[in-house]
């Protein structure tokens, strides 16, 4: 599968599609031979020839790119479950883009192993590709390279890629893969519990005193089967393998090998404590906010810091409700954007990416009341005022303090850790008929 | 009065109450906000989830628009692809009816996420992937396979004598369709018509996978906000869902009880 050749990047530096072009040619009555060869085209599947590739749009000046990007729809394939985020999205950025650039932006549903599934379909039918940009990260992203279905590299080419913070370990690498041109960072996010401060005034703080908390009040914790509830193993392979240094540099079957067992010799001395003795899990992070607003169990968890105190505003959750971190480490992540090797409207797309890293779009998807997703933004790179502006973004009090989370935020490690353990804990924990 | 006629509005009531509860359920889940176990009603009240679902960019009444046209074009599809195949199946008998049975049923019995992945080589190869008419031709599938079962048991009941006698006083083949045939079909078509339109407006995995994301039907809607823990505006797209299928069922019963107190 992997060795397959991409079946586009065929050179043309006409580009006469791209540029719109043809939109001036006199609509003449188009003959019967004409018709009969554009249906058998589209039942072949046939895509126009010409076709400029993200790599070399990348090499072009700025101004051209914007150009090329005016009149165009991009369809953006997205997680559209959160109306916070579908409302920054279609409400703040979609008019922005349309009044500065010309760009129709169209949002659509699809994420994960969705996206993936859909770009090797459309690959095997030689369909033309149905999203321009993707929202993606880890296993995804690394599925995707390694199928060849993005196109670049040309994140690095964007003009507010200047102020990206490239230094930070948690961005500059996306599970430890490279990104390498081929994914724009646009948000970065960080693990953690979620309490009620109500019901639970002194939470515990460790892993350890997590551990004797669950015990001393049985049946008051758990974690879902999904994503999340694995980011929470992850923390706790992290904490008592030692720390996330044991498991960088690439996936080590010993080193997993005795890190899990570690993680699962934890779980079978708490489990009797668990939630319905450990006998069953919610099935996603949605089911155990519903647990813990309804008070069956005294913690949620989640993989974006301020989903606490968003969800208690939106009133999914009770408005105690508040993040907690876990000082063995929590694991924090950046999600980026991708353009499909086979994306119609490339510098569009290219327009879009640039315009959710500018300072503007990273300050307004960072306020609490809009979406509360951290920047990939680095403070000491922007220009002055910019700078300010994010210093004087008025943090909720009730929301952990950007130094903490700096302070505990740890890298994603190779997927592989991940895909294992997940793997395991289905085998291993989970029971039979589930 | 007898014992059984005396329990009846009882009986009545509590049927109401069991079909009514859980929409009423549903209301009350739209519109609440902070509403926890073991808080007996919502101590708050919010309008977002509907003012969201018609303002702005209105996704939900949109979705609602797109479901409702697809599921009304099925139906309508459904019933006349399904007629035809319905009644050739009749006419046959021994193994090639249960071939032909089994063909119709395959697509009905077929997983739903398992038809879809094939469909969508089909739409890609055909071009109408990621639109509304290649969304509404995945549901055709499904919709075909049941209607043409059901006209499979109705015409194998059909006594073709009727259809016999007109063309004896002289009736050409399409008049005895639109004069004998299809007027004496009236609730059967409704109840095709039904079927589709309920098969459609059903469909997820179809939609999902053959819409590619791009076309968004109420379902979508309402699995998106249910995966999320959206439960007020999951609550809101259930209503939604709800109502319209309600609404097409009463038509056609209304419809069809008048067209048969017409006489032919």
């Amino acid at each position: 599968m992997a060795a397959k050749k991409i079946p586009h990047f065929v050179r043309d530096d006409t580009m006469t599609q791209v540029s719109g072009k043809l939109v001036n040619l006199r609509p003449a009555q188009p003959s019967r031979l004409a018709w009969a060869t554009l249906a058998l085209g589209l039942a072949l599947g046939c895509r126009p020839a010409a076709r400029t590739t993200a790599a070399e749009l990348a090499r072009l000046p700025w101004d051209s790119v914007l150009a090329r990007a005016k009149g165009t729809t991009v369809v953006w394939r997205m997680w559209r479950g959160d109306p916070s985020i579908n409302a920054f999205v279609d409400q703040w950025v979609a008019p922005r883009v349309k009044e500065r650039h010309g760009i129709t932006l169209s949002a659509v549903e699809g994420q994960g192993p969705e996206i993936v599934n859909q770009l090797v379909v459309e690959r095997e039918a030689r369909a033309p590709g149905s999203a321009d940009l993707v929202w993606i990260n880890g296993e995804t992203f690394g599925n995707l390279r390694q199928e060849g279905l993005l196109d670049g590299p040309w994140a690095g080419s964007l003009p507010n890629a200047r102020f990206v913070d490239s230094v930070s370990p948690i961005i500059r690498r996306d599970f430890e893969q490279d990104p390498a041109g081929y994914e724009s960072p646009w948000g970065q996010v960080q693990f953690t519990l979620i309490y009620d401060s109500a019901r639970t005034p002194d939470p515990p703080r460790t892993v350890a005193a997590l551990a004797s908390w669950i015990l001393t009040h049985p049946g008051r914790f758990t974690h879902d089967q999904q994503f999340t509830g694995t980011t929470f193993l992850m923390t706790v392979f992290y904490a008592l393998g030692g720390g996330v240094r044991n498991y960088q540099g690439g996936f080590d079957s010993l080193r997993y090998a005795t890190g899990s067992a570690q993680v699962f010799h934890w779980l079978e001395r708490h489990r009797a404590a668990f939630w319905r003795g450990g006998e069953t899990y919610p099935p996603g992070v949605a089911e155990l906010h519903r647990l813990f607003a309804n008070r069956e169990v005294d913690f949620s968890m989640s993989y974006n810091q301020n989903e606490a105190l968003t969800k208690a505003r939106q009133g999914v959750l009770p408005a105690t409700a508040r993040p907690l971190l876990l000082q063995d480490g929590t694991i924090a992540n950046t999600h980026f954007v991708g353009i499909p090797f086979n994306a119609a409207h490339i510098a569009g797309a290219m327009v879009l990416a640039n315009f959710l890293l500018s300072p503007e779009a990273q300050l307004e998807k960072q306020k609490p009341e809009v979406w509360a997703d951290g920047t990939v933004l680095a403070r000491n790179r922007l220009p002055p005022e910019w700078a300010a502006r994010f210093a004087r973004l008025s943090l909720d009090p009730r929301a952990l303090a950007s130094d903490s989370l700096a302070k505990y935020a740890r890298p994603e490690v190779s997927p592989r850790y991940r895909e294992r353990l997940s793997a395991d804990w289905r085998a291993r924990v989970r029971r039979v008929g589930q | 009065m007898t014992e059984g006629s005396r329990s009846r509005p009882a009986v009545l009531a509590a049927l109401a109450l069991s079909a009514l509860a859980p929409l009423a359920l549903l209301l009350l889940a739209s519109v609440g906000r902070d509403w926890f176990f073991p808080a007996p009603w919502p101590p708050a009240m919010t309008l977002e989830s509907w003012g969201d679902a018609f303002r702005g960019g209105g996704r939900m009444a949109a979705a609602l628009g797109t479901s409702l046209v697809l599921a009304v074009g099925t139906g309508l599809a459904g019933a006349a692809v399904g007629w035809p195949i319905g009644r050739a199946l009749a006419d046959l008998s021994g193994w090639a009816r249960h071939l032909g049975a089994s063909a119709a049923f395959l697509p009905v019995a077929a997983p739903p996420v398992a038809l879809a992945t094939g469909l969508h080589l089909s739409a890609l190869t055909a071009g109408v992937a990621g639109t509304t008419g290649g969304v509404f031709l995945s549901h055709l599938v499904p919709a075909t396979g049941y209607a043409a079962l059901y006209f499979l048991g109705v015409f194998t009941l059909f006594d073709r004598r009727v259809e016999d006698e007109a063309r004896t006083l002289g009736a050409g083949p399409r008049t005895v369709l639109w004069r004998v045939t299809m007027p004496m079909m009236r609730r059967q078509l409704g109840e095709a018509f039904l079927l589709g339109f309920l098969v459609s407006w059903a469909q997820v995995a179809t939609t999902l996978v053959i819409g590619g994301g791009r076309v968004r039907t109420l379902p979508l809607e309402v699995f998106a906000y249910l995966q999320a823990g959206q439960d007020r505006y999951a609550a809101t797209g259930a209503l939604l869902l709800v109502i319209p299928a309600l609404l097409m069922l009463g038509a056609v019963r209304f419809a069809v009880a008048r067209a048969e107190a017409t006489p032919l």
